[in-house]
């Protein structure tokens, strides 16, 4: 893939991370924020409000969005810096190699978390 | 041969001039020379060189050809600083003028850097306008149409030098060799963004790389350094976007219709026949 297209999904990977981070960060950290604006459910961090987040579709689905972007955007930050310390074309394709299949290992196995506190959330 | 000892402050009627040399056939490394000359109105650093070398040591090795800022040869570090020598006035500088070889580049000998890393990163990024018509860019038989708003789109980056300052001072350059650098990246955009040309695709395979417009910081060393204000820096953001979205110039400039074989403008005359090409 052109270094091109890596550097616009960087781009925008930080744009939704900007979206997912910021609810994140409501729903976990905020919630005197949330119920001002007429949320409800308990504290963030109870079993039953973490029971409701796993068991919902929507959710997991932005776990898994930023999860993804989270991986992408970090990954290719470090792989830059570390392609600008050793800069040899055989330590390119190390680098290179590497992140991609850390990045994708890390995002398979959080996603088959999500899917599995879906399907077990509240029941052990 | 060194002349005094360096004074470190001026009496006003001199100037001191420290040159970092370095001759490879007598093996010693780098080694700093002083000399003391007496700056006149206009003097330029390129004038103090000379004066140098016509007065005090005929083996002072450096680079020069127009005097005048336009040919891109005198490219040197002075007090720090990356610099045409002809365009520097000895008069700003102070009571000690520190002079050395262009950095991030080999040095042959004294103030003479290699340059030929420079132009085969130039040569790579195809710095010539790219037509889709094979058999026109192999043998030219007519003008393409260009409007003086269309030259205004690159005109700021054609008129580089070629002397190497920004790559000088680009701090990429001076840690990742590999990286194209501000130069031909630069030159790169003029040739993208000119109306004539249709080779921005034949150019990505070079410039849409990490060594390529994506290893720029950009720093602004480049733009800070260079004598001719091309703006590399600029040129280098025009060129990730045009590899993004495409040139700026969405079709290329049409060909001028070619005339009626034997056509002669009324009044004008014999057309010499061109001479005979020599490759």
């Amino acid at each position: 893939m052109r270094e091109s297209r890596l550097w616009s999904l960087h781009l925008i990977s930080a744009c939704a991370l900007i979206v997912l981070l910021g609810l994140h960060m409501m729903i976990m950290h905020y919630e005197s924020v949330l119920r001002w604006l007429g949320a409800t459910g308990g504290p963030a961090l109870a079993f039953a409000s973490v029971v409701a987040r796993d068991r919902d579709a929507v959710m997991r689905a932005l776990y898994a969005l930023l999860l993804g972007f989270a991986l992408y955007h970090g990954l290719y930050g470090a792989r830059g810096i570390l392609r600008e310390v050793w800069s040899s074309p055989r330590a390119a394709r190390l680098i290179d190699g590497a992140s991609a299949v850390f990045g994708v290992a890390v995002f398979i196995y959080g996603v088959v978390v999500i899917v599995w506190a879906g399907r077990h959330a509240g029941t052990m | 041969m060194s002349a005094t000892p360096a004074a470190q402050t001026t009496d006003g009627a001199r100037v001191v001039i420290k040159v970092v040399r370095y001759d490879p056939d007598k093996g010693a490394g780098m080694r700093e020379q002083t000399w003391q000359i007496h700056p006149q109105p206009g003097m330029t650093v390129l004038d103090a060189l000379i004066a140098v070398k016509e007065h005090h040591d005929g083996s002072l090795a450096f680079r020069c050809s127009c005097r005048m800022g336009v040919c891109g040869s005198c490219g040197m570090m002075v007090n720090g600083k990356p610099r045409l020598a002809c365009n520097t006035q000895i008069i700003e500088l102070g009571p000690v003028v520190e002079i050395s070889a262009l950095p991030n580049h080999d040095v042959i000998k004294d103030l003479v850097p290699d340059l030929a890393s420079t132009f085969s990163k130039h040569r790579a990024v195809k710095p010539y306008v790219i037509r889709r018509d094979a058999a026109e860019m192999d043998k030219p038989t007519r003008e393409f149409h260009q409007t003086p708003e269309d030259m205004l789109g690159y005109v700021q980056f054609s008129y580089c030098l070629k002397c190497s300052l920004c790559l000088a001072a680009c701090p990429t350059e001076a840690s990742t060799p590999a990286f194209l650098g501000p130069q031909a990246l630069a030159q790169a955009y003029r040739y993208s963004a000119d109306t004539r040309d249709e080779g921005l695709s034949d150019r990505a395979q070079t410039v849409d790389a990490w060594h390529g417009v994506f290893g720029c910081h950009l720093a602004g060393a480049c733009s800070e350094a260079c004598p001719k204000g091309v703006d590399p820096a600029l040129g280098i953001q025009l060129l990730k976007r045009a590899l993004l979205f495409g040139p700026p110039h969405r079709t290329a400039a049409p060909a001028v219709p070619a005339l009626p074989e034997g056509f002669r403008s009324p009044g004008a005359s014999s057309v010499l026949e061109p001479p005979a090409p020599t490759v």
